[in-house]
């Protein structure tokens, strides 16, 4: 198909497919509730049981508090974390909690400037919220991108138009630009090469 | 807060197929239209802080925004492979931040013109720099106007116009405003609507440039001075009741120039020139325009703790 036709006929497919896309990538998406009342995003990965979030978003506290898809809240544990990164994981504590299935992750680094971007999280407490934006600039450890983003994006989803997640939000730097941690190093924190484990803390109730 | 029990839940329906093949179609032609408008875009070094973009626009000649040069020599361009190619200043005119640099030997790609007149509010733009990246850089957003004559806001008039919402990455000013196959619409500004981009369209540029290259009436103010880019001190600003925080810092003043004539002296700090604040080199650049070349122009200054208001008559710059 030219582009001509593409542009000329597809508009209001293409409008479609991204109402899917969102839809689709909001199930692996959560609402982060941690500390004195602060808020944001985090990922069910593609490894059982794990969550994936920005270490500030959960930097209050051991313990957060996950609502799912469905509206069902879950109480969750950080398990690691790496500052430095602006990562941690969060693992859900009750064992017989299901989670739903988790994102499929994509390989950042095949990103290429002009690739199209969406972002869904929890911008400002709105569930769920798609943004819509491309690659600014060739992706490395933290992708830049051309996206109008809100506090509560930061730990969430950012998808390819495959709908594979490359990166999770964590900071706008500027009108129209933010920057996510890119998912090279996301797997690199997963894989145990930087971060440190969260310490035992069986005693603490969360209130 | 927290619910008890097991609740099953059904395997999610992934992205189907058609949707994820159109986003990814394209996804795909937007990353090769910003490859293909990076075939002509380079970046420009004209300033002591992070570089700005051009746009080839001849094999040989480069356009780029008249504010991202901060001086008129020691100019280089660096091509899409990255090397360094100095560059010559041919002309230029602030009132619509436009300057044109002469490159030898770089071989480059002038840019795919797309046809004018076809775009309007609601289609897709690209903004794509190469800030002395080895890859561009880019943003998008949408036409949001398309206009006709319109004085800027540096007192020149543009017979044409784009506004689009594309984010301003740094160094994206004399990058390209393209559709989304790839062809040049514009050239970006973000100095001639408060600091919203604008796209200059490629037809008024070629206007421009003539005008420039011929000499005429765009000829550039000289005064005979070097700056420093200086803050005000806040006592000082509540005193002299300025709003402005910073101002320009005479270092350098040549003998029998128009700054030494009118009175000028080392250590002035110039507040304003012809009416228009001087915070830093850009400003300084586009207030020396034609305007006030062989025209008696007030200078606003602090000198030994006071404002002073002069009048200087600037002379054309010397070639």
């Amino acid at each position: 198909m030219t582009l001509e036709v593409l542009t000329r006929t597809t508009a209001g497919p293409v409008s479609d497919a991204l109402g899917e896309l969102a839809r689709d990538i909001a199930r692996s998406v959560v609402l982060v509730r941690s500390g004195r009342g602060g808020s944001g995003s985090g990922v069910i990965w593609d490894q059982p049981g794990l969550v994936i979030t920005n270490h500030h978003v959960v930097s209050a506290s051991p313990h957060a508090e996950l609502t799912i898809a469905g509206g069902r809240r879950v109480r969750a544990r950080v398990v690691r974390r790496a500052p430095a990164l602006d990562l941690a994981v969060l693992e859900v504590e009750d064992d017989s909690v299901a989670l739903p299935d988790g994102a499929r992750v994509g390989d950042s680094d095949r990103l290429r400037v002009g690739d199209l971007v969406l972002a869904v999280g929890n911008p400002m407490g709105e569930r769920n919220a798609p943004s819509l934006g491309i690659v600014a600039s060739a992706p490395e450890d933290v992708l830049r991108l051309s996206i109008t983003l809100r506090p509560g994006n930061s730990g969430g989803a950012l998808v390819n138009a495959r709908g594979e997640v490359v990166g999770i939000p964590h900071m706008v730097t500027g009108s129209g630009l933010a920057l996510a941690v890119s998912t090279r190093t996301v797997r690199r924190f997963l894989s145990g090469a930087t971060g440190e484990p969260e310490p035992e803390q069986d005693n603490l109730r969360w209130l | 807060m927290l619910q008890g029990g097991v609740e099953p839940y059904t395997c999610s329906m992934t992205l189907s197929e058609a949707s994820s093949g159109l986003l990814a179609s394209l996804s795909d032609d937007l990353a090769a239209a910003v490859q293909r408008v990076g075939r002509s875009v380079v970046g420009v070094h004209g300033r002591r802080r992070f570089p700005a973009s051009g746009l080839a626009w001849r094999a040989d000649q480069v356009i780029t925004a008249s504010h991202v040069l901060e001086r008129d020599s020691d100019l280089s361009i660096t091509d899409t492979s990255g090397q360094h190619h100095p560059a010559r200043l041919l002309g230029r005119d602030p009132g619509s931040d436009l300057a044109i640099l002469r490159v030898d030997g770089a071989a480059l790609q002038a840019v795919d013109r797309a046809p004018s007149g076809v775009l309007s509010a609601g289609n897709l733009v690209l903004a794509v720099g190469r800030p002395g990246t080895p890859e561009p850089i880019a943003s998008f957003g949408a036409i949001s106007s398309v206009g006709g004559a319109w004085r800027t806001s540096q007192g020149g008039v543009l017979d044409a116009y784009i506004r689009a919402d594309v984010a301003l990455l740094p160094g994206l000013s004399g990058g390209a405003m393209a559709d989304v196959q790839g062809r040049v619409v514009g050239m970006l500004s973000a100095y001639l609507a408060g600091g919203d981009p604008v796209g200059i369209p490629t037809a008024s540029i070629d206007g421009l440039v003539q005008r420039i290259l011929s000499g005429g009436a765009l000829r550039r103010a000289y005064l005979g001075i070097s700056t420093q880019p200086v803050e005000l001190q806040e006592s000082l600003r509540a005193r002299l009741g300025l709003a402005q925080t910073g101002g320009l810092m005479l270092l350098g003043l040549e003998p029998g120039t128009p700054a030494d004539r009118g009175g000028l002296l080392l250590g002035d700090i110039l507040l304003a020139i012809g009416g228009r604040t001087v915070e830093d080199g850009e400003a300084l650049q586009m207030a020396l325009g034609p305007e006030v070349v062989d025209t008696p122009t007030p200078i606003k200054l602090i000198r030994g703790g006071g404002v002073l208001d002069l009048t200087i008559t600037p002379a054309p710059r010397p070639n």
